[in-house]
């Protein structure tokens, strides 16, 4: 199966499971479109989307301490991450060689916002890294098919 | 730009050094609570701020009210609470309402702006279907969902199963969930509640209770609101409009056909183009009023045919749509003469036809503060 409609299929369970998880729980999971994509790119190329997690990571604690430290929220904080996100990926991605990937640059920045949106940090962590891990998995075993 | 940095770097650490933070969320009420909060600590020594929002906006600093400016067609900030902060610091005691009218820009208010040590939900109504959610529940966990870390929850809702669900959010942020209770005889009319909030503060907080007279004043001005006005054109009316959501309005319109039972009763219904979730929420409004006393309901407006195909029954047969003009006005005023029907008014009150028709009724009505409580 090419990597293309394995996208394709990631993206449609990916919504399946939002839509479940907000059902059941009232949050948001890190995003629609975004954890798909990093769970292509770490099928494509592991240590990138690695490299992608420690980005995320780095983005929320930017995000919170825009968030209490400046009272940055709402629009101005998504983008004050996103521009954060890109000063980071980028010189990331020369510097380990993924210069290629520029394209997806601001994605943690979006996934790390959208985690800061959600009122309960540890909740929304494991439940976007839960998603990401089953449509990983389901991935793997479409692109073996 | 390097001032306003500053501003919001050093916001948090002022706003440490406030002995008493109290912020005030639900749906309806939350003005006239922080007014009576407000005055309560003011006469228990502390020095305050008060900050209110809504129709007309303004900061109270030690019992003196100051109107916040707003530019016509500028979207709302919740910045407005740092710079009226800034504008009143320092101060013992402070109670803000929660404007924010969306899950996570609630959470911004409790958590960043106010820091609260107690939290109030004055009650659950549905309002804001949109961003809150169309069903009580949904409205519940949407206010839940913006609790940030405090000690308290003081909870004014009645209903067991909406607290169920603010409770499991008071959990989570550590707070100890208190609801007041509020006796059967008024419970519902809105604002009573509001009295037994601020009286349980009061108590939580270790300070004097409230006086017998202190809470009787206090219900006393809010159960005058409850009664029939007389027009000097001979018409007896009420303005429900202002009640906004379809759980208040119905609740007063039944707690006055009690007070006033040998009344028949006229509903005006006036709806905005763009409330069409309050519009689609009236029609349930509709099943459920007591049809035997209401003669005749006139819907007017943005979506007052959508309402009309919608009622059935009974409903149907009393309801007339009118064009939104002075005309139709007149031919409401001379209908209520001619039967003896009370107005009572539904909907929305803020447009031009509520105006004019309020304007008639009650001169001068419209320069009212929005409040129950008044300043001291």
């Amino acid at each position: 199966m090419s990597i293309e409609v394995v996208y394709a299929l990631l993206v449609i369970v990916g919504l399946i499971l939002e839509w479940v998880i907000y059902s059941v729980e009232g949050d948001r999971s890190g995003g629609i479109v975004t954890i798909p994509l990093i769970a292509v790119y770490t099928l494509l190329y592991p240590s990138f989307g690695l490299l992608l997690w420690f980005i995320v990571s780095v983005c929320y604690i930017a995000a919170e301490i825009m968030y209490r430290g400046f009272l940055l929220y709402g629009r101005r904080l998504f983008l004050a991450v996103v521009a954060f996100c890109i000063v980071v990926t980028i010189p990331s991605m020369f510097l380990l060689g993924f210069e290629r990937f520029f394209v997806i640059s601001i994605v943690p920045g979006i996934v790390a916002y959208n985690i800061h949106y959600e009122r309960r940090f540890s909740r929304t962590f494991m439940l976007t890294l839960a998603k990401y891990l089953t449509l990983l998995g389901l991935g793997y075993l479409l692109l073996n098919l | 730009m390097l001032r306003s940095i500053w501003m919001r770097f050093n916001y948090t650490r002022l706003l440490d050094s406030v002995r008493v933070r109290i912020a005030v969320n639900g749906v309806r009420g939350k003005s006239s609570l922080v007014v009576l909060l407000e005055r309560l600590f003011r006469s228990r020594g502390f020095t305050t701020y008060g900050k209110v929002t809504g129709e007309n906006p303004f900061s109270i600093k030690d019992g003196v009210f100051y109107p916040i400016p707003r530019m016509e067609g500028f979207p709302i900030s919740l910045d407005e609470n740092i710079c009226e902060f800034y504008k009143y610091f320092p101060f013992d005691a402070m109670i803000v309402e929660n404007q924010a009218i969306t899950p996570y820009t609630i959470r911004v208010v409790n958590e960043l702006l106010v820091k609260p040590h107690i939290i109030v939900v004055t009650n659950v109504r549905r309002d804001h279907g949109d961003s809150l959610g169309w069903d009580l529940r949904s409205v519940a966990r949407s206010l839940g969902r913006g609790f940030s870390r405090a000690s308290i929850v003081v909870c004014g809702e009645q209903r067991v199963e909406l607290n169920s669900i603010l409770e499991r959010y008071a959990r989570g942020v550590g707070a100890l969930f208190d609801v007041v209770e509020v006796p059967e005889a008024v419970r519902g009319l809105p604002g009573v509640e509001l009295v037994f909030i601020a009286s349980r503060i009061m108590d939580r907080l270790g300070l004097d209770s409230m006086k017998p007279y202190e809470e009787g004043e206090a219900l006393e001005s809010i159960l005058k609101h409850f009664t029939l006005r007389e027009s000097s054109i001979g018409v007896s009316w009420f303005p429900g409009a202002k009640l906004n959501d379809i759980d208040s309005t119905s609740i007063v319109l039944k707690y006055m056909m009690d007070r006033y039972p040998s009344r028949g009763f006229m509903l005006v219904a006036y709806f905005r183009s763009d409330r069409p979730s309050r519009t689609i929420s009236f029609t349930e409004f509709f099943d459920n009023i007591d049809l035997d006393r209401v003669g005749r309901i006139y819907l007017v407006g943005f979506g007052a045919d959508y309402v009309y195909r919608r009622v059935k029954g009974r409903v149907r047969e009393v309801s007339r749509i009118l064009p939104d003009s002075t005309k139709s006005i007149e031919q409401i005023i001379q209908e209520a003469r001619d039967t003896g029907y009370v107005i009572f008014t539904i909907g929305n009150q803020v447009n031009n036809f509520m105006r004019t028709l309020t304007a008639i009724l009650e001169p001068g009505i419209e320069k009212t503060v929005t409040t129950i409580f008044k300043s001291n």
